[in-house]
């Protein structure tokens, strides 16, 4: 018992330790006193230190089988491997909510123990902002999904985890999208404390950039893990059904892309505060929304694995949050005006614009589908399903747009593009996408969507490529030095802009592998004697028969099913279709026979067989370009990597103080670039590089520190004297 | 006073440590007790219930054959009902060692099962309508272990909440039976389990090509590395993640503990200054409470923006990367 209780007490003595944090939070932002920040950043670490003793405490009754917890009893089982004991972790309410506590303490502990100079002044608000957010987790853990309660009979055997549970998906799906959701407390934290401090600059996104991009891939790498666990595991031969559930998951992912863009105008040109404040706070709101919908049942889906009071709780959560949110922004707002305008129609400015537009777009559609079936009930009392053709034919519309995007951006220039220029050098991406277009058609490929697809991503994958050679062009005319070190110098001295185009091209390789699927993949069910065969594409299949297998807690029914091909005839091997029947009474699952190559998945399942006549159903898929949208998960995790990579400790400061003077240089730079890579002409060149030294001269330190001092003072004349300052 | 100080400091420390014990304990305390399971106490229980079920051959019902084992201790005959499977039909006796048992309202009854043990074999059918039959076992005393045994790849049994042991294999004849274990039935409480039908109990099999590449993508294998390398990925990313965030933070990281004390003693003397510039200029443009002269005014002021230049040229002397 002692483990259970040691867990049990941790977790009901962050009841009083996290309201410290929270108090002491606002109380080092009121009276702007250091000692009491470091007293907050000591209670963070207490608080992290009693949930991983709680964490701890919970994975070893897991493991060890102690069936007098309900918790344990209700998900795992004698038999059960130990990694999935383990996963049992996060297998129901309570344990998820310990393990998003767990990660929320992780990144809080973090987030307060890493100094900028900038931003330190954040840290006690951030502190308070974070805790007070655990501590609504740490209330639902103490009163509402305990995962520490004691059942007065401790039964023989646990209920064991879900069938549809027991894969490998489970082991890193639900860890990575919970790293991911949590994740984005910290910018939102960050949002909020730059707000009431009123350092709404672009500080606090140069400072939780990287949290943002951490937090992104993981929520990609959730996402992709959920689609490809789906794939293998549901036998439905697709990997993604626009469930209520997956759409909880894809919402937060496409604000946070939107945020993750937009960011850049401010970080570079100071506009868009207001957006981005709203950006970062609907994607944490987002995330809590998705958990409320998938822990609470409130939509019907194929994924939800619980029904709790959870759901209520964290809907009620997410009205608090919203409230204070809106609240908060409203109070600032005057406080969020852009520090310069945008200067043209045409720029990198209005690229980003336009991409943040699209992604709105997609958010709001998937937002209004998901949601369509509970209002539909609240207006006519039944409840109205948003099947798979409303979001193909909006988003999927919308997707394509920012293919196109992802190609003509890079393109633009800042401040102002010139027409003509950009002109020039669409002329071969265009080229390329009519090229590809007429040999597709050619090829028999006549669907519209998926043939726009394709022209999309070629124009994108010149455009980027040829942006690329001229860098890489233009560096070597500077430096003089040979091509490889060019490029390599080129990348690694540009990571987060090169990161962002493998990214970007990932995303071409995966929207091919969307647009073929969801295009030409082949489908047919056939009801088959031991002998007899079925043709599909190239393939060719015989029925075998079937045969059983032992397994430990369940027989797996395996129908072995001889693969060839047609053209050239030869024998490939035998698939082994198979569906599970479990001791434990869970309904039987299916596991899929997947042949895959790098262009096609021929995919088999086993729907079921007569006993009287020998015959089985099967089910045969064959799925063209699955491969590539894995293939694309993978790239994209190595772009992503590429931005993320730690700078040298010598680099820091730029990646930092984007203020005053070195604001200034840094636009120089991107002038610099731009004209170089032949977006502007040279009189363009001239002209605004004589503005930007000039403005560079002036925020000279040497010369500002005067001016500066008197800024500060105007400002602080301007709010009205606070409690201690007299 | 600094030893005042210090004892209160010292009271305030040990009554928070003394409030967690208190706490801790009260968790403790408040836990619920649990009750504990029911014992062997009965004076006659089944010592064990063997199950053996085998699909007819047109696969519409399954043949069952249960024995029982009882043992009685009270040293006397003693009445004894066994109750038939919720779910079985047509019970039939086929033998016991004790005579007298006779069927009714569900159960098998023997007014007098003789002291010691003895056994009572009985027949029924289950039929397989949809491919399975459920089975619920009540009975009137603790059971201490139920076996339930099939043909293997003929029937699959499963229980929720499955079984206390792995299932095993054995072999009789040419046939091999898979036998499935449940410890412990309690007195009273049902339990259920399922027969299910597999299709390969009337199946016609192609024999398997030799020489034959398993085609499956995820072999079990696979699946392991594969679930492997996406948890170290993760990991990964965190860390790198971790890295490039503390990499980015500025001043702090490469000061030393005295350079941030240094650092947060003059952030704390440039807020005193600017504060006092502030009540300064406010004072000053306050009608109610002119403040001095106007060379005087602009002689302050300058004071102030010296003391302040000043500073700010220290903090940007300790960290050259920050503004």
């Amino acid at each position: 018992m002692l483990v259970g209780d040691v867990g049990r007490s941790a977790l009901f003595l962050l009841i009083f330790v996290v309201p410290c944090s929270l108090i002491l939070g606002i109380g080092s932002v009121w009276r702007k006193s250091l000692r009491l920040g470091t007293a907050a950043r000591w209670s963070v670490v207490v608080q992290f230190a009693l949930i991983a003793v709680a964490s701890a405490c919970l994975i070893d009754l897991l493991v060890t089988l102690n069936f007098r917890y309900v918790y344990v009893a209700d998900y795992t089982s004698r038999g059960l491997e130990l990694l999935y004991r383990i996963a049992a972790f996060w297998g129901g309410d309570a344990g998820s909510l310990l393990l998003w506590v767990l990660v929320l303490s992780l990144y809080l502990l973090v987030a307060s123990r890493i100094r900028h100079v900038h931003s330190e002044q954040m840290i006690p608000a951030v502190i308070a902002v974070m805790s007070f957010i655990l501590l609504f987790f740490v209330l639902v853990l103490n009163f509402v999904a305990n995962p520490f309660v004691v059942s007065a009979v401790a039964p023989a055997n646990g209920n064991g985890l879900n069938a549809l549970l027991q894969n490998p998906g489970m082991t890193v799906h639900p860890v990575n999208l919970y790293l991911g959701y949590v994740g984005f407390t910290v910018p939102f934290a960050y949002g909020m404390a730059a707000l009431f401090l009123k350092k709404t600059d672009a500080v606090w996104l140069t400072v939780t950039r990287k949290w943002t991009l951490i937090s992104w891939l993981f929520l990609s790498c959730g996402i992709l893990y959920g689609a490809r666990w789906s794939y293998e595991e549901l036998g439905w031969g697709g990997y993604w059904a626009w469930d209520p559930i997956e759409n909880a998951a894809l919402m937060p992912w496409i604000a946070a892309t939107a945020f993750l863009h937009s960011a850049i105008i401010q970080e570079r040109r100071g506009q868009l505060k207001k957006w981005n404040i709203v950006l970062v706070s609907l994607t944490y709101l987002l995330t809590i929304f998705g958990t409320a919908l998938t822990r609470g049942g409130l939509l019907w889906s194929i994924h939800a694995f619980a029904n709790g009071p959870v759901g209520t709780v964290f809907m009620s959560f997410v009205g608090v949050m919203f409230v204070l949110t809106v609240a908060m922004i409203a109070w600032r707002f005057p406080s969020l005006t852009p520090d310069v305008r945008f200067e043209a129609a045409v720029s990198r400015e209005t690229g980003f614009m336009m991409n943040n537009l699209l992604f709105i777009g997609a958010l709001f559609a998937v937002f209004w589908g998901t949601l369509f079936p509970i209002i539909s009930e609240a207006v006519t009392g039944s409840q109205m399903l948003v099947s798979g053709p409303f979001y193909d034919s909006v988003v999927l519309p919308i997707g394509v747009a920012l293919v196109l995007l992802m190609g003509v951006g890079p393109l633009l220039a800042w401040r102002r593009s010139q027409l003509g220029r950009l002109g020039a050098m669409l002329v071969w991406p265009l080229i390329a996408a009519i090229g590809i277009g007429v040999f597709t058609y050619a090829l028999g490929y006549h669907n519209l969507l998926s043939l726009v697809s394709y022209m999309a991503a070629g124009f994108t994958v010149v455009a980027t490529f040829m942006e690329f050679i001229r860098a890489a062009v233009a560096r070597k005319r500077v430096t003089n030095d040979p091509p490889l070190r060019s490029i390599y110098r080129l990348v690694a001295n540009n990571r987060r802009r090169y990161g962002g185009y493998v990214v970007h091209m990932a995303v071409v390789i995966m929207v091919l592998g969307f647009a073929s699927t969801g295009a030409y993949a082949k489908q047919i069910t056939a009801n088959m004697a031991p002998g007899q065969s079925v043709s599909v594409g190239d393939y060719l299949l015989t029925f075998l028969g079937l045969r059983t297998v032992d397994r430990p807690g369940k027989e797996e029914l395996q129908g072995e099913m001889l693969v060839q091909t047609l053209h050239p005839f030869a024998t490939l091997g035998v698939l082994l279709p198979s569906v599970d029947f479990f001791i434990s009474g869970d309904q039987p699952t299916t596991n899929m026979g997947l042949y895959s190559l790098p262009l096609d998945d021929l995919y088999v399942v086993l729907d079921g067989s007569d006993f009287k006549t020998g015959q089985s159903l099967f089910e045969i898929h064959l799925n063209p370009l699955v491969g590539f949208i894995w293939f694309g998960g993978y790239l994209y995790v190595a772009g992503t990597f590429l931005s993320l990579w730690p700078e040298r400790r010598k680099g820091r400061t730029r990646a930092l103080a984007r203020r005053g003077r070195e604001a200034a240089l840094v636009d120089l730079a991107d002038l610099e670039y731009d004209f170089r890579m032949g977006k502007i002409d040279e009189a363009s060149y001239q002209q605004t590089r004589s503005l930007l030294a000039g403005a560079a001269a002036d925020r000279d330190p040497s010369i500002s520190g005067r001016s500066r001092l008197e800024q500060e003072l105007a400002a602080r004349l301007a709010v009205a004297p606070v409690k201690g300052e007299s | 006073m600094a030893n005042l100080r210090a004892r209160r400091g010292t009271r305030c420390w040990s009554g928070t440590l003394g409030l967690l014990l208190l706490l801790m304990m009260t968790t403790w305390v408040l836990q619920p007790v649990p009750a504990h399971a029911d014992t062997l106490s009965q004076a006659v229980y089944i010592s064990a219930i063997e199950i053996v079920a085998i699909p007819s051959k047109d696969g519409n019902t399954a043949e069952i054959v249960e024995t029982v084992a009882l043992h009685n201790g009270t040293g006397r005959p003693t009445a004894f009902a066994v109750t038939v499977p919720q779910g079985a039909t047509d019970p039939g006796f086929i033998a016991a060692q004790s005579k007298g048992w006779f069927y009714g309202k569900g159960a098998f009854v023997n007014e007098r099962v003789p002291s010691g043990n003895s056994t009572l074999v009985v027949s029924m059918q289950a039929a397989l309508g949809g491919q399975s039959a459920d089975l619920t076992f009540t009975e009137p005393v603790n059971v201490q272990a139920l076996f339930l045994i099939v043909p293997q790849g003929g029937l699959f049994v499963s229980a929720q909440g499955g079984f206390l042991t792995s299932s095993d294999t054995f072999v009789t004849g040419d046939v091999t039976y898979r036998r499935f274990t449940k410890f412990d039935l309690q007195a009273g409480v049902p339990w259920s389990m399922s027969l299910t039908l597999l299709p390969t109990a009337g199946g016609r099999q192609t024999p398997l090509p030799r020489h034959q590449p398993i085609l499956n993508a995820y072999s079990s294998h696979s699946v392991d590395l594969e679930a492997t390398g996406n948890l170290l990925l993760a990991v990964a990313i965190l860390v790198v993640g971790m890295i490039s965030i503390r990499r980015s933070g500025v001043g702090d990281g490469s000061m030393g503990r005295e350079g941030r004390e240094r650092r947060a003693r003059l952030l704390a003397r440039r807020e005193v200054v600017m504060r006092e510039w502030t009540e300064f200029e406010r004072s000053h443009v306050s009608l109610l409470s002119p403040a001095a002269d106007a060379v005087a005014y602009q002689t302050s002021r300058e004071q102030y923006i010296e003391r302040a230049l000043a500073i700010d040229h220290e903090l940007q002397a300790l960290d050259p990367g920050g503004e």
